[in-house]
């Protein structure tokens, strides 16, 4: 299913399709590490709905929506028991 | 997909370059000058690293204590450095900036790879997070890219290990082509192999040899790079660049790089042609624009080396932080969480820095003070009192009312600040800080702030009673460059604790009866405008695409004490060293212009000298008395008075006091005689020369001026003349004339003259905002030196009465309003001139706050005016 992650649910695991937006806004994702190709899992959804705390690489990233809405992804089923956190 | 994308990206070792020559780019490698006298270093060192990949104790633990702090040239990033001697070589060490990258998107990265580029550091250490290897060994290809001579810190194993996960240094080692040493950074183990392993390649390097493997991408990439790198001659690349890392940047299209080259090079068509047709070949290849692929191939390398050098041993963990998170970032418990946490840092700052005295002091005897307490008794009594014997006149006045009240309100602000940020630093590297940005961002996104400004905004006085210095240099902790120059912008509308005096007195004088209500609707001003102006100053002035927000929430992780105390007391030095000879040059010249010109006293005197006839009249003395209240005789009276008070209160008996006084008088004048009889002719009249001590006890300490008819009304009289010599100098000073000049335009906000002034002296410091005003009013003098205090009456509750017989409660409303709003204090205007990296933010502050309150205050007061709402 494709979608972009801010769309993603809580617990589910994604796989980045495309990076979109601004080179900057791009560049700097890009460089912590969300590219095409990478599996990020959704962790949580900040109080006040954003923004969302995502584990990618093995480490944990927040980032808002507006940028996740950047992101295309396609989702995989909910996987509750393979934790991907390093920490 | 795509047939070319079976091409794995790989690292080839330098000195066995895959298709061009990599030699050209190795040549730039010279021994540094070796010029050296005893104190040059014999080899430098930059420490690179990610952010929290406990780069900050490994530097400690490398220099010692041995640090100075400052900045990159030109750029707000602070610079660390600390030199140290180890095995009989001097080594000097340069932190460089926390990143993740670098690319010429932040500050932060331009500075890292400059320094590596410009500086030609002999080795360059990268930190990196053991529990985080992938992430982290993207800085390291970058690095490589560079050809920089690095060494590996494997940091953080103990962390790493307990997660489950150990790493083979060995094969991190070969796959890189250069040395790995682990490291616990806050425990200071394995440095001296850091060290070793750093003077090693350092020298392995000045005989020549390369370190480290070429990182290499896939082949049609670097078809790409070598076509391109292949046509940069010698003068189209900066000094010590490599061809082939401007080769890839330029293919990344890169700002600085091909801002530069287009500078240096007159062949940047001709370039630039060859660059675009690569990244035109380069999408149609990979469906994707060259910076996209060169990062996911970047990234596939780094996968593949932290796969082939890491073994899981533990097992699936819900760890300790996930589980501290889902408590501490909860819809419910979470706010709560970081509201507590952000009171109890504001709380912890202003109690440990001005309520609680936790700082032993020898004041006579031994005390215990607050730090404030201790800075104000070093700068307002130990020190001027040196110069107390100084006879009157400019020169003393600059010493003390100019230079030691300067340096003393430098000094003021260093506890706040020492505090502010060994709290801060607390929160930063446990990582709690994080977690406040990630539950407050939302709310403060939509004025163009976000989650960590809140922070700043507490500290400033956003809740009533803080201080804007601090709080602008808590904006440190903000990575985003727009973010942190909007929140340090706003910081000065709170409600700090040097506006609450001038608060106190106008909702004393007019609104008592609803004081809660109007600091509330103060409290709530001045949050709603600092947001409004936040969202305004982000669709003007500061413009440009708000920074996308990506934070690392880094785990939990006790802080290291040391890198604690090592933050705080470097970055309040810094600001004691850069702010404080700003802040104390401003003030002498505040000083100056309350000073100068100086009015002639002979008017005084002459009032003096009339109100002293009335009065030896009154109290039917002889008019020899007279002499003693002379204008130029004054000051000695006083002094003799005093004296004669001193050892009459500290006799047994009339006789012993007369007797004593008597032996001072030795070589004194006749003045001294009759300002002994003055005293003594009124103890004489109440009491006998037996009963003196009971007589002390009865009266109190104020016995001598208590029965004194004469002197009482003297020294009542003199205070007056005192107040009104004051506020003739102020009205006629240079602050005083401006005050009076830019009457007509401020009349339209309803204040006058006084009020200008005020305004004018709270500029210096809005503590003296009150001081001043009262100074004009008559009530006191600015900065009394030896001015008799009158007894039981405070000036302030006289200035209260003043202000309301004089002022409508509108004209007090709208200037509380406009002090809220004014142009900063001189120390916050500095301080944010330094943090923000350009004087014109510090003039920009000024200007935009005091127009915005000027627009305001005359809005409110010709509103309230015409509608006849508190006149």
């Amino acid at each position: 299913m494709e979608t972009t992650l801010d769309k993603a649910q809580v617990g589910h695991e994604v796989k980045i399709q495309k990076v979109g937006g601004s080179s900057a806004i791009r560049l700097r994702l890009m460089h912590m590490g969300i590219v095409k190709g990478a599996t990020v899992r959704v962790e949580r959804v900040a109080p006040l709905g954003d923004p969302v705390e995502i584990t990618v690489r093995g480490y944990q990233l927040a980032i808002r929506k507006k940028e996740a809405a950047l992101i295309e992804i396609t989702e995989n089923e909910p996987q509750q028991h393979e934790h991907t956190r390093a920490q | 997909m795509n047939p070319s994308n079976t091409n794995i990206p790989e690292l080839n070792n330098r000195n066995t370059p895959p298709e061009q020559s990599t030699a050209d780019h190795q040549t730039a490698v010279t021994p540094q000058a070796s010029d050296a006298g005893c104190e040059q270093p014999r080899y430098r060192i930059a420490v690179s690293g990610n952010p929290n990949a406990g780069k900050t104790s490994v530097f400690n633990a490398l220099t010692g204590g041995n640090q100075t702090v400052g900045n990159y040239p030109g750029v707000t990033v602070e610079k660390k450095e600390g030199s140290v001697t180890w095995d009989g070589d001097l080594l000097h060490f340069v932190d460089l900036p926390g990143t993740y990258s670098l690319t010429a998107y932040s500050m932060d990265e331009i500075a890292a790879r400059d320094y590596v580029i410009e500086e030609q550091p002999d080795v360059v250490i990268q930190v990196v997070d053991a529990a985080n290897l992938e992430r982290n060994l993207y800085l390291t290809t970058q690095l490589l890219e560079l050809e920089a001579p690095m060494v590996l810190a494997l940091n953080m194993v103990d962390v790493a290990r307990s997660h489950g996960t150990r790493i083979d240094a060995e094969k991190l080692e070969a796959q890189l082509g250069i040395p790995v040493v682990k490291t616990i950074g806050n425990r200071r183990k394995g440095i001296g192999e850091l060290l070793a392993a750093a003077k090693n390649t350092a020298t392995r390097r000045r005989r020549g040899e390369n370190i480290g493997k070429d990182i290499c991408f896939d082949r049609e990439l670097e078809g790409h790079i070598s076509a391109l790198s292949g046509k940069l001659s010698a003068e189209d690349l900066a000094p010590h660049a490599a061809s082939r890392w401007t080769a890839i940047k330029l293919l990344e299209e890169d700002d600085e790089v091909q801002k530069d080259l287009k500078k240096r090079s007159a062949r940047f068509q001709e370039l630039e042609e060859t660059r675009k047709k690569s990244a035109h070949d380069i999408e149609e290849i990979y469906g994707d624009d060259p910076p996209a692929v060169f990062a996911m191939q970047r990234y596939e390398m780094c996968a593949r080396i932290a796969e082939a050098s890491t073994s899981v041993v533990g097992g699936d963990i819900r760890t300790l932080t996930d589980r501290i998170d889902s408590v501490v970032c909860h819809r419910i418990v979470g706010m709560i969480t970081v509201i507590a946490c952000i009171y109890a840092l504001f709380k912890a700052v202003f109690f440990f820095s001005e309520d609680f005295a936790w700082v032993p002091f020898w004041h006579g005897e031994f005390v215990w003070q607050t730090p404030k307490e201790v800075v104000a008794l070093l700068f307002e009594d130990w020190l001027p009192m040196l110069f107390s014997h100084m006879s009157d006149g400019a020169l003393k006045s600059l010493i003390q009312d100019g230079v030691l009240a300067g340096v003393g309100g430098v000094m003021e602000f260093a506890p706040l600040i020492f505090i502010m940020f060994f709290f801060l630093a607390i929160l930063e590297d446990s990582g709690y800080i994080a977690r406040i940005a990630f539950v407050m961002d939302r709310a403060l996104y939509t004025f163009g702030l976000q989650g960590k400004s809140i922070v700043a905004l507490i500290v400033s006085g956003g809740i009533a009673g803080g201080c804007a210095v601090p709080g602008v240099m808590a904006t440190r902790t903000l990575r985003e460059e727009n973010d942190r120059l909007t929140t340090m912008l706003v910081t000065p509308f709170m409600n700090c604790g040097a506006k609450m005096p001038v608060y106190a007195i106008l909702i004393g004088a007019f609104f008592s009866a609803y004081k809660g209500e109007m600091l509330l609707f103060l409290i709530l001003l001045s949050w709603s405008l600092a947001l409004l102006a936040a969202l305004i100053l982000r669709k003007t002035v500061i413009k440009g695409e708000q920074t996308p927000f990506v934070m690392e929430m880094p785990p939990y992780h006790r802080p290291d004490l040391r890198s604690v105390l090592y933050t705080a007391g470097s970055r309040c030095w810094l600001y004691v060293k850069k702010a404080g000879t700003i802040i104390l040059g401003v003030n002498v010249v505040m000083w100056a212009i309350m000073y100068f010109p100086q009015q002639e006293k002979k008017q005084f005197f002459n009032e003096r000298r009339h109100a002293a006839e009335e009065m030896i009249q009154q109290a039917e003395l002889p008019m020899e008395h007279l002499s003693l209240f002379s204008g130029e005789n004054l000051p000695q009276t006083r002094s003799y008075l005093t004296e004669c008070s001193r050892i009459l209160r500290n006799s047994s008996s009339l006789s012993q006091a007369e007797k004593r006084i008597m032996k001072e008088a030795g070589g004194k004048n006749n003045r001294y005689r009759l300002a002994k009889n003055l005293l003594l002719d009124s103890y004489k009249e109440k009491t006998d020369d037996s009963s003196l001590e009971n007589f002390h006890n009865e009266m109190g300490k104020n016995a001598p001026l208590q029965i004194s008819k004469p002197y009482q009304g003297f020294r009542k009289r003199m205070y007056e003349l005192d107040e009104k010599a004051a506020a003739h100098q102020l009205k006629h000073s240079i602050a005083g004339v401006a005050g009076r000049a830019i009457t007509p335009v401020t009349e339209l906000a309803g204040f006058e003259w006084k009020t200008n002034i005020a305004l004018i002296g709270g500029f210096a410091a809005k503590e003296i905002i009150v001081s001043t005003l009262g100074s004009a009013y008559s009530l006191s003098a600015a900065n009394p030196p030896g001015t008799y205090k009158e007894n039981g009456k405070s000036s302030d509750s006289r200035l209260v009465q003043r202000i309301r017989a004089d002022w409508s409660p509108l004209q007090a409303f709208t200037l509380m309003i406009f002090v809220m709003i004014y142009a900063p204090c001189v120390v916050t205007i500095t301080v944010l001139g330094r943090e923000a990296g350009h004087w014109k933010w510090a003039l920009f502050s000024t200007g935009y706050n005091t127009l915005l309150a000027f627009c305001l205050a005359v809005l409110v007061y010709q509103t309230g005016s015409a509608l006849g709402i508190g006149i």
